[in-house]
Order: C-alpha cells, then structure tokens, then sequence
C-alpha cells in the first residue's frame, strides 16, 4: 500500500479518541434520531400483531439504511452510524410488557433478594459472542445466502420467519457497507473504499478487510441490542489474513501492526475505558494438541503493549506445554504496568466442559465471554450472569432464623431445630443457602421463558452456524449449548464465617452463638476483645490452612452440586461460577456484621481472594488455598487476583516471577488468575496527585481501569489490599 | 532434633538464588555492619519489634504485660525495653500490627515443612530454600537438619552468608547445600573492621577453602557509597574474586536506607550511613570495572 498512509497512529491517536464523543454525522446522509423514532413507531403502528423476530429484522434494517452515516479520513475503518439507542429502547419496553405476567410470588421473592443483598436472577442478554468463524469465512453475502439456502428445509412458519429475519438482516448489513463505501468515495477517505467495497461482495482476504467486517458486525450487533463481549480467539481467526497480507506484500509487520492499533483504538475510544472492555482471547490448545500461539499472537502483545491501554482487554490461554516465550513476554508487559491482560488454564478448561457434555472437538474453541466466563466461540449463548448469588448471605440467615438482619425482612425458612454443634450450624448454613439457590434459580428459569418475546436477536442468531441449521433463534435456543451461568460471591468471606463460628463458639468456646449473634447485631460495638480474636485467632480463608480452605472447598462442592444440575429451563442446566466482580462491595454493603470480625456493610472477600489484608501468608499459600478447589465444577468460570508488590519483581530474576506464579496456580487446577502490581505508597500518591499517574492502570476485577479514575472508596480498598505487603 | 530463633520465613523470595525460594531468617550475627538492613537478626536472642509510628495507644498490650514494660501514660505508649522478656504475649493482642515478636525457637522439623509447602512452587520456577539471617551458619546443627530434610524432597539448598565463622561450620554444611550466596564487603581488612566490626582473614580464608571443595558461590557486594565503591576496594574485589574458580556470577546489592525504621523498632542505634543509594550510573560503572575482570556481574 502507499507509503504515505502509515506511520500515523499516533498523530492521529487524539482525534481517534474523540470520534465517538458527541459525535454530530453530516445530516444530508440520512435522518436525524428523532426522524428515525418517528420512522420505527410508524412501523410498529402499521404492523401490529407480525412475528416480532421479522419486526425486529425490519427495524434493524431501517436504521441501517436510513440512519445518519460518516467517515473519517485519517482512519482505516469506517463505522459511524447514528441511531441512539433506538432498539434497547423498544426491548425495555417489551421486557416490561412480558414481565407484567410475572406472579406476584415470583416478583416480591426477586425483590426482595435485590433488597437484602441476598441473590438477583434475570434474563441475561449481555454475554454474547457471535460464530466469527462464519463471519470471516462468509462474510454478509455468505451469511445473507446461507439463511436464505436454509429456507428450503424450513418445517414451519416459526423457522421460516426467522430465516428470513436474519437474512434480511445480513443483506441490510450488505447496504450499509456499501452506503459507508459510497461516502467515503464521497469525502475521498482513501484508506477505506476498497476494503468496504470488498467485504460488500465477497468474505474478507485481506487483514483490513478482516478488522472492518469484525468492527462493523460488532457495531450492528450493538445496535441490535446485545453488547458483544468477545472478539473471539483473535490470534486463530486474523492470523491467515495476516500470513496473505505479508505473502502478497500487501503489507509489512509493522504496518499490519498499526492496522491493529487503529482497529483495537476503536474499541477504547467507544468507552474510553469506563466499561469492562471487549475480550480479545490468545492462544491455547489446538485439536492437534499444538499451541495456537503464533506470529500474530506476538504482534498483538507488542501493539497492545505500546498502545499502553488497558481496554479492549486480552486474555491469554495456556496449558501445560504451552509457549513460555509469549507467557514471558506478557509478564515482563504487566511489570511495565500493562496488567490488564487474565491468564486461563485449557488443562482445567478441557476437563470442565467434557463433563458438562460437550462435544470433544468443541472444547479447543473456547473463549471467555465478558471477564473469564468460558464459553465456545460461535456455538454457545453461555448467559453467564443469569443468577448471582451472596454465598455470605446464609450465615446471618442461619444466625438469625431466616430474617436478613440489617432489613429485617424473612428471606430463608425458619430455623430448623436447636445448633448444638458445628455440623448443626453448618448443615443450617447450607439449608439455607439451598432455599436462596433454588428461588433464584426459577426466578432466572421462568424469566428465560420470555426471551423470544423480549428479544429475538436475528442478526446474531443469523452469524452462528448452529441456528443456521437448528433454523431456530438463539433467544429459542437455537445454538449447540445453551447454557445459564450463576455467578457465587464471597467464598472466602463465608468461610472465614463458618470458621469463626467453630473456633470461637465450639472450640474455644469464648462465646454462645446467641453472644455472638449479639455481638454482630451490634457491630461489635462493645466486642471489641471478642473481634479481636474473631479477626486474629482464628485461621482464614487464603492462608494453605486445612480448617477454612476445608470449609471452602465444602461450601463451593454443595453449592456447585445444587447448582450444576438444575435444569435452566432452556434444554440445559446452570452452572457454577466462583466469582465476585465488583460484587464484593455491592453485596458487601447488604451485608451486616460478620463471625470472621468484618463489620457491617464492609466489603466481602473477591473472587477466590482471602479477605482483604488476611491473607497473611504470603501469595504462594493464597494459590494453595485457592488451589484446593475443584475448577473443573465451576464451569461459569472461576479467578483469582494476585497482588505483588513492585520489590518482588525487581531485576532480572524478577522476570520469573509471574510466569512461575501462573504455572504453578495451573498445575494446582486453577482456571484463572490475573495480576495487580503496586505499592500502597504509590497508590496514596496517585490519590494525592492524581494528574501525575494517568496511566497508573489497576486490574478491578474481571476488567482493567485507571486507578485515578476509581471512586475513593474503591482506591480505598485497593490501598488497604497494598498496605500489607509495605515495609 | 535441633532449633534456631527464626526471625522471618519469607515465601516467593526472587533475589535470594534461582527461581522462587523460601528464605529463612535466622538471628545471630558476629558481624555488626553499619549499614545492615535486617537489624533485628544481629542479636541472636528473641525480641520485641515495636513500630511506634503505628500504635494507635489503645492499651491493651499494657493490660497483658507481666513486667510492666508497657506503660500508658498521658496519653503516650511507653515501652521499656529492659523490662521485656520477649514473652510474645502482647502480639496477638495488637490491633494496629505495632508488636511483633521476632526470632521465636523453630526446630528444623517445622523449618523444614514450612519450606516443603511451596515445594511445586520451586520445581516449575527451579527455585528452592535459602538461609540468610543473621549469619545462619552461627546454628549449624539447625541448617544441617533442615537442609538435609528438604534437600531429600528434592529441594535446591542455598546458605547466604557472611563468611565470618569458623570452618568447622561451613565443613557441616557442604554437603547439604547446592549454593553459597557469600558477602563480600570489602578486601581491605582495616577498612571491613571498621565498617563490620571485625577484619575480614576468615571470611577470605573461608572462601579460598570452599574454592578447594569446589561447590558454587554466587558473590553478593553490598555497594555503599564512601565504604566500598570506590576504584580501590572493586579492583581489589576484582582481583581476589577472579582468582577463584567457584564463582559463578558477583551481583551488587545496591545500598539503601530502606530499614531504618528497623532500627527503631528494635531498639537499636541507627548505624546507617547517611548515603544516597548509588545512581544507576554508578550501579553500572562498578559492575563494569568489576567485569573487566572476568567477572559475571549482575544487579
């Protein structure tokens, strides 16, 4: 390509950045948002009582062929288009038409979960990937002819409906290209015009035609109304394009380099980062039991290294055998600060998905979809957040009968008889936290039910090969897995819980239960000697400690045992999830005081991590502890956050760190696990001085953000977590 | 089955031999180095680490006390040292983390599980257990035992020592250890005495015979400005260190005045020199003079 196109990047960067902010497309492309409101509720008016699936292709389809357009010339993808959020805005409404049938029963028990902190269950529409495959090798021709083709062994109406739904949808996907192409032609942005007219056409070749068939069917899923989460296996789908590119001289490495930087910009500049980042996955195994780790993956590092963002976000798949040359090369990334990137195990992934069925040839394809929920690319619509439950939540409903103490308000059944032991208390424990699984479970069940008549998703179902030929939408469960994922908060928290309880009321007898039970009714205001021995003489969660990584692996089993197996109401089951996000906090603030000498409303431990400042013995007994756990039950992911400080990476023995880390947490069976690396002292300063650490990045939980961008009690937390391991 | 006072187990350990290590403080020093940054290992009896800057004054270290050698008065904590009999009783019931009693009695039993526990840890990354301290080869029989017990399990063995012992220790040791980190601090013995208290023949001698048995010692320099970082002391370095066979590499230890609070807390008089750590120039300009001597040098 011409040499005077490249090298550009970062000159252009600042107006990448803005391309989204308050954007205004020229008004002579199309119509304004409020022309095309008026458009779309003409139509609804004009076709009441059509299949819903064809309204929404309809809709889809006047917004991309009316809507405003633009192009920009400094950049090498195009993809502006102005609809507002048109579509979210008519599912909300008919979620709140479909919810209105809801029972009484089933909304007041959902609420009240909410309420007090306890479970939420919902109809989860944000974890989606789509078949990228049958994208790339495709294209929307393909896609477009390939419904249609499928028409022909339609039985009925239903399928029908939907093949053309998606077929009309890709054709409209065709249009807009070429409106886009013809514009560019228009304002002479040279970079674009023939990767758009390309891709118009025929299924991409080139590494350009590739990244801008991907940006734009991310864009129109969107706006379809399903955030797309991953990106998929990266290095495995873009790596033939690359290969072609370099073998034709179409491009060089460097060029095809920045190419990246222009595509991945984008993703940033949508969000500038203030959402949890769009899942770039690299490596792992393939069928032939080889690593998929080749030039691209390299190339990516490197781009991604020197763009110093921090969202989109990658994750890095290994196995045992699997490249340490890319394992090193990320850490030695993450100790310059780029820490955003998770570490998952195929060695553990592998065995999870056999046992849950899945087919052996599928298992090679995964991906995580949002922060580490794996799911396979293009096959399974995984729904990872369709339950979340506060494993913490059953210790004060076992103390207190039932009644959630900081509302007041019965949420469990009343206590079953006497505790006289600790088995008793423990066996309550769980009978409580079994009620709370199965109400939010039929909760998620029943609200599966409405999802074709919420949101049926024909582009995305018209992109997976699996639809295609169940001719069936995803929203009917037209993929190979349809799974429902039930994210489980606050293990450690409720084991060092559980722990405490033993210790100090039935070993050490220091306290009754009914004691105990007062002294967290009150905070522990006038506990104080009893706290401390609650926070210091009893052993915790994350420590290599048989009592609570004992009590741990007991909770995680049952839970996992009620939860693995109850049919999610779409020809599935649910599954396990060991994992908090930002929930730790949230649910945190629900929750009253704890046995393990938490107060009220404190955060509660994350993900697989010991509570906050507990994990006492360092980051080798952390990975022990959590290593204990049997990953291979959490098939809606599990992780865990390792803090370093900046001293122990120091040198170059340093270098040895994280990868040794990373090993030796998967030959234990974890999945997951990613990194933050600071000192507290650091943190304070970036508090203080926030303009001199703009770049200071702090991995949150299953996404990556500027520390300086947290709100102060978040910088808080990570603050105390750092504070430990200072001098 | 004997024991050593253990001031600190530090798991992950990256700078103390190859891969990730499990390193075991133990107290007793014959030297007293100005610029020692574990101060609390020098004394090799127990003792009560208090870090006043974060006492929160609540009391109750007082209230368990059998000497008296914590006092509130007015509003202020006063510690008596020469009252404390490193009981350890207040410990446990600090909330604000100030107490710490350092160097309690670990049999080599117990040593020797705690550093079996990272022992997966050590076979990914080839890394294994250290003794430092302190000078660990004051408890010989202690090092023996322990290193003989991981080192079955298949456990890389490192002593880090300073040298200033008698050789009868080290003849113990040999066979049960893989590697010696070896201080070097300064080839002037007028000079080592007045930085360490005591002249440096045994420590050289000491490594001229492990030199003889031929088992690997990686150098360590503590690089402190005024002390040993001048053209003299590195080429006098330089040329005893490259008339040994056993090294395999020399690594400068850049100066720091990091554990000064250290010293407080322990009760001690800061002996630290009043330096600024050497600039990365100077990091480098003596790894160089050093290398022109054949040396392999890293820091």
């Amino acid at each position: 390509m011409e040499q005077s196109l490249w090298n550009t990047f970062d000159i252009v960067r600042p107006l990448l950045d803005a391309q989204y902010d308050n954007r205004r497309c020229d008004p002579g492309t199309g119509l304004s948002v409020e022309e095309l409101r008026q458009e779309t509720e003409r139509y609804l008016a004009t076709h009441q009582g059509e299949p819903l699936i064809r309204t929404r292709a309809a809709l889809f389809e006047l917004l991309l062929l009316k809507g405003r357009i633009d192009v920009d010339p400094f950049d090498w993808f195009a993809d502006h288009l102005e609809t507002g959020r048109i579509l979210y805005e008519y599912r909300s409404r008919w979620f709140q038409e479909a919810y209105s049938r809801l029972s009484a029963e089933d909304r007041r028990d959902a609420e009240a979960g909410v309420r007090c902190g306890a479970f939420q269950a919902d109809l989860d529409l944000t974890h989606t990937s789509p078949d990228w495959e049958s994208i790339l090798e495709l294209g929307p021709c393909g896609l477009r002819d390939r419904a249609l083709a499928a028409l022909e062994k339609a039985a009925c109406d239903r399928e029908r409906e939907f093949l053309r739904a998606a077929a009309r949808c890709y054709e409209a996907m065709r249009l807009f290209i070429l409106r886009l192409a013809e514009l560019a032609q228009r304002k002479n942005c040279v970079r674009v015009i023939g990767a758009l007219r390309a891709i118009a056409e025929r299924p991409p070749e080139t590494l350009q035609e590739a990244f801008q068939l991907a940006y734009i069917y991310h864009e129109l899923q969107e706006i379809e109304g399903e955030p797309v989460r991953s990106m998929g296996c990266f290095d495995r789908l873009f790596v033939k394009f690359y290969l072609h590119d370099l073998e034709k001289g179409i491009l060089t490495r460097d060029q095809a380099k920045e190419l990246l930087k222009f595509y991945w910009f984008k993703f940033y500049a949508r969000t500038h980062g203030n959402e949890a980042g769009k899942n770039f996955c690299l490596g792992g195994m393939l069928p032939d039991g080889g690593d998929a780790v080749n030039e691209l993956t390299f190339l990516a590092c490197e781009a991604y290294h020197e763009m110093r963002v921090y969202n989109p976000k990658l994750s890095m798949r290994m196995f045992r055998g699997s490249s340490d040359a890319i394992l090193r090369r990320v850490a030695a990334y993450m100790r310059d600060g780029m820490t955003s990137t998770v570490f998952i195990n195929d060695d553990t992934a592998f065995p999870m998905f056999l046992k849950r069925g899945k087919d052996p040839l599928d298992v090679y394809n995964y991906i995580p979809i949002g922060c580490y929920e794996p799911a396979i690319m293009g096959r399974e619509m995984c729904c990872s957040m369709s339950a979340l439950i506060n494993l913490v939540k059953p210790v004060e409903l076992a103390l207190n009968g039932g009644i959630d103490p900081l509302t007041g308000e019965r949420i469990g059944p009343p206590a079953a008889g006497t505790i006289r032991s600790f088995d008793d208390f423990f066996a309550e424990y769980r009978r409580q936290l079994g009620v709370m699984i199965d109400r939010a479970l039929r909760i998620a069940a029943t609200r599966s039910a409405f999802w074709p008549e919420v949101n049926p998703s024909p582009l995305l179902s018209g992109s997976m090969r699996d639809c295609i030929a169940s001719r069936r939408d995803v929203s009917e469960f037209g993929t190979r897995y349809n799974t429902s994922g039930v994210m489980c908060a606050g293990i450690g928290s409720a084991a060092d819980s559980l722990t405490a309880v033993r210790v100090l009321v039935f070993e050490r007898k220091l306290c009754t239960l009914d004691e105990l039970n007062r002294a967290l009714a009150a905070d522990w205001q006038g506990y104080e000697e009893l706290r401390e021995e609650a926070l210091r003489g009893v052993p915790k969660w994350g420590n290599n400690l048989p009592l609570p990584d004992g009590i741990a692996v007991e909770i995680a089993a049952f839970a996992a045992g009620r939860i693995n197996h109850t049919p999610n109401g779409k020809g599935a089951t649910f599954q396990m999830g060991l994992w908090s996000i930002d929930h730790c906090r949230r649910y945190g603030e629900k929750t009253g005081a704890l046995p393990d000498g938490r107060r009220a409303r404190e955060v509660l431990s994350k993900n697989l991590d010991a509570s906050i400042g507990m994990d006492r013995r360092g980051t080798t007994a952390l990975i022990h502890s959590a290593g204990k756990l049997d990953h291979t039950e959490f098939p809606d992911g599990s992780v865990l956050d390792v803090m370093l400080h900046p001293s122990a990476l120091t040198g170059e023995d340093g270098d040895a760190v994280i990868p040794a880390l990373v090993r030796t947490y998967f030959e234990n069976g974890g999945f997951a696990v990613h990194f933050n690396i600071f000192d507290a002292g650091t943190l304070r300063q970036a508090q203080r001085e926030p303009e001199k650490f703009s770049e200071l990045q702090v991995r949150v939980c299953g996404w990556s953000v500027r520390f300086i961008d947290l709100a102060p009690e978040d910088q808080e937390l990570f603050i105390r977590d750092a504070e430990k391991e200072d001098l | 089955m004997t024991s050593a006072p253990v001031a600190e187990i530090k798991r992950m350990a990256v700078h103390d031999g190859p891969g990730l290590r499990t390193t075991l403080f133990l107290k007793g020093c014959p030297l007293h180095c100005l610029w020692c940054h574990n101060p609390e290992c020098i004394s090799g009896a127990p003792q009560l680490l208090f870090r006043a800057p974060r006492c929160a004054v609540c009391g109750r270290c007082a209230a368990v006390c059998p000497t008296g050698a914590h006092r509130i008065e007015s509003g202020r904590h006063i510690f008596r040292r020469e009252l404390c009999t490193a009981c350890g009783r207040c410990e446990t019931r600090c909330p604000a983390g100030a107490l710490t009693l350092c160097g309690r009695a670990m049999s080599a039993a117990e040593a020797a599980a705690a550093i079996l526990e990272d022992l997966d840890f050590y076979r990914v990354s080839g890394g294994g257990a250290t003794l430092s301290g302190g000078e660990p080869l004051l408890h010989p029989e202690f090092c023996v035992e322990t290193l003989a017990l991981v080192r079955g399990e298949g456990v890389h063995c490192a002593v880090d020592t300073s040298g200033a012992v008698s050789w009868s220790a080290f003849e113990k040791v040999l066979p049960v250890t893989d590697l010696f980190l070896y201080d070097f601090k300064q080839a002037d013995s007028r000079r080592h005495r007045f930085c360490t208290g005591m002249g440096n023949e045994v420590i050289l001698e000491n490594l001229r015979k492990i030199d003889e048995v031929g088992k690997p010692v990686e150098i360590r320099i503590p690089l402190v400005p005024e002390h040993n970082d001048d053209p003299v002391s590195l080429d006098a370095a330089g040329t005893f260190l490259a008339s040994l066979g056993c090294v395999t590499q020399v690594r400068l230890l850049a100066y720091h005045a990091l554990a000064r609070r250290k010293y407080a807390a322990a009760g001690m008089a800061d002996t630290m020199p009043d330096v600024p750590p050497p600039s990365p120039q100077q990091l480098l300009a003596a790894a160089d003079r050093l290398r022109g001597f054949g040396l392999r040098v890293t820091y």
